[in-house]
């Protein structure tokens, strides 16, 4: 049984246990958001890694990102929908985008759990001066799990959502590392 | 509020149950009314004089000094902070992601929520020992304490409901009928009505507790979460957490006053020296609003994620829980400066009250 097929399933069970009396899945969410941080130490500038990562249009950095579309630049309420590689999309909003901080916060506005097993996604990436012109890299994530109900299945629980997030911001934080390292 | 409780489909048998006990309810309340003429307004006219006195009292015994009760529910614990030097005293460990928390002013109890854990840990205070564990529910979150000490109620996120528990048994004695899942509690100064936020139905619940019945319902902005009455007893103040807004509510004609827009992503809310304080969580602030005049007078930069917010016995420092930084912020409610921050565990969501005056030796 494929994912989709999983989920959907799950979804009319849900539905079927809970009546038409409860739950909207897309507002409700689980009882406890999760929260993950990565950071990585790059040997170049603040200010060379902000020009890199700094505008909320070009996630282009992200090895896992093929295209970025969006509008309203780095205004407050900008719009993005990232496309990955095997064509499936994200759809985000900048809540706030500061050069002097070297920080943009946002949050996904839409994304397939199949994409990205997380609901209420929201993050910070911001750079940091460390000692000796070198830069620190700080990406934290605040969200809930896929799948928003009682009792989880694994795929869509919160160690599910933790992976996944870790795992693209250490592949983005890696990435990024190697390209203005090898400058 | 009838209509959400009436289930369709395989709910049939209790949907014609429902219906006899509505029936016999819509006599009984016309018969009620006939009798006598609505208690409300003058139940809550008396509340203020309560409340100042009860007010005066407290004044005087801010001596003791105050303690915080921090749910942390990314490490399964609870630190408790003195709040003259901000430092942590101990930390209780509290499995199942506790994040509702009510401190009693009358007893040396608090209670805790743990809504994975589906149970509610109750907290000897003048030991800071964990002395009982309660089962109950498929979610509880929202938590409030009766001021007297007793009965406890504990919002049920998924059961939409909310249990009266007795607090020394940990019995379960009775249970309140809600809008879709109920998240903020808090009761009246005189404990005579029981407020609750019912996030999903946007909408706050009233209920007295004499009877343990809703008498009305009063909608809100979107998504109301946390939910505070005013220490006089004479408002109630919903977070918004969709619509950017809180909503100010008048307990004695059970009206919506106003809604007033705040940060991104509100999420709870303290009233402290004539001033509404209000968390919101995606813009790390804290929005400050005059009681008075409904403007906004302020806005304090905080930590991340700023959820829990309490106000101390005394009534003028405010206290800040920030989820993500693990920090507790304290803040002057005259000056609006932050005077200091204490450390806590991981995650913490302090989402009740969750300040009392210290108990322990």
């Amino acid at each position: 049984m494929n994912l989709l097929t999983k989920v959907f399933s799950l979804l009319i069970a849900s539905l079927l246990i809970v009546g038409t009396t409860n739950l909207t899945p897309s507002n409700a969410h689980g009882p406890t958001r999760q929260k993950v941080t990565k950071s990585v130490e790059i040997n170049a500038s603040p200010a060379k890694v902000w020009a890199v990562i700094g505008n909320f249009q070009d996630m282009g950095w992200h090895p896992a990102i093929e295209k970025t579309e969006g509008e309203n630049g780095n205004k407050e309420e900008a719009t993005r929908i990232l496309t990955l590689g095997g064509g499936a999309t994200i759809e985000e909003e900048l809540l706030s985008h500061s050069d002097e901080d070297m920080s943009y916060k946002y949050r996904i506005t839409k994304v397939d759990v199949k994409t990205l097993p997380v609901n209420n996604y929201s993050s910070t990436i911001s750079v940091k001066a460390a000692d000796g012109d070198k830069s620190v890299v700080t990406w934290k994530g605040a969200f809930y799990r896929g799948y928003m109900n009682n009792d989880p299945p694994e795929d869509l629980n919160d160690e599910a959502a933790k992976k996944a997030v870790s795992g693209v911001y250490q592949g983005g934080l890696d990435a990024l590392k190697k390209k203005l390292e090898a400058k | 509020m009838i209509k959400p409780f009436l289930k369709p489909g395989p709910f049939s048998a209790p949907v014609y149950f429902y219906m006899r006990r509505i029936l016999a309810l819509t006599l009984g309340l016309a018969l009620a009314l006939s009798l006598l003429s609505l208690p409300q307004p003058s139940a809550f006219a008396a509340e203020t004089k309560d409340a100042a006195a009860s007010e005066h009292k407290t004044h005087k015994n801010s001596a003791a000094g105050d303690v915080a009760y921090v749910t942390n529910q990314s490490d399964d614990s609870v630190t408790v902070i003195d709040l003259q030097t901000l430092k942590p005293l101990t930390t209780l460990k509290i499995s199942g992601k506790p994040a509702g928390i009510a401190v009693s002013k009358t007893t040396e109890r608090a209670f805790v929520t743990s809504p994975e854990g589906k149970t509610v840990s109750v907290i000897d205070r003048s030991t800071n020992k964990l002395i009982n564990t309660i089962s109950l529910g498929s979610g509880p979150l929202g938590i409030a304490v009766h001021p007297k000490g007793s009965p406890l109620y504990v919002a049920d996120w998924y059961e939409h409901k909310i249990f009266i528990v007795n607090p020394e048994s940990g019995k379960i004695i009775g249970e309140i009928k809600t809008g879709l899942s109920p998240s903020g509690l808090d009761l009246s100064p005189n404990g005579r009505w029981l407020l609750s936020a019912d996030r999903d139905s946007n909408q706050i619940s009233v209920i007295d507790t004499t009877t343990n019945k809703i008498v009305s319902t009063i909608k809100t902005g979107k998504r109301p979460f946390g939910l505070t009455i005013g220490p006089k007893g004479q408002r109630a103040y919903a977070a918004n957490v969709k619509s950017n807004n809180i909503s100010v509510i008048d307990l004695a004609t059970q009206k919506l006053i106003k809604n007033i827009s705040v940060g991104e992503r509100p999420y709870a809310i303290a009233i402290a020296k004539s001033k509404i304080f209000v968390t919101d969580q995606y813009s790390e602030t804290v929005t400050v609003i005059d009681e008075t005049t409904l403007e906004k007078l302020k806005t304090i930069k905080v930590g991340e994620y700023p959820e829990g917010i309490d106000v101390g016995s005394e009534g003028k420092f405010v206290y800040v829980a920030c989820w993500f930084s693990n920090l507790l912020y304290k803040i002057d409610g005259d000056t609006l400066a932050v005077i200091g921050t204490s450390e806590t565990g991981d995650g913490p969501r302090a989402f009740g009250r969750f300040i009392g005056q210290k108990r322990a030796k």
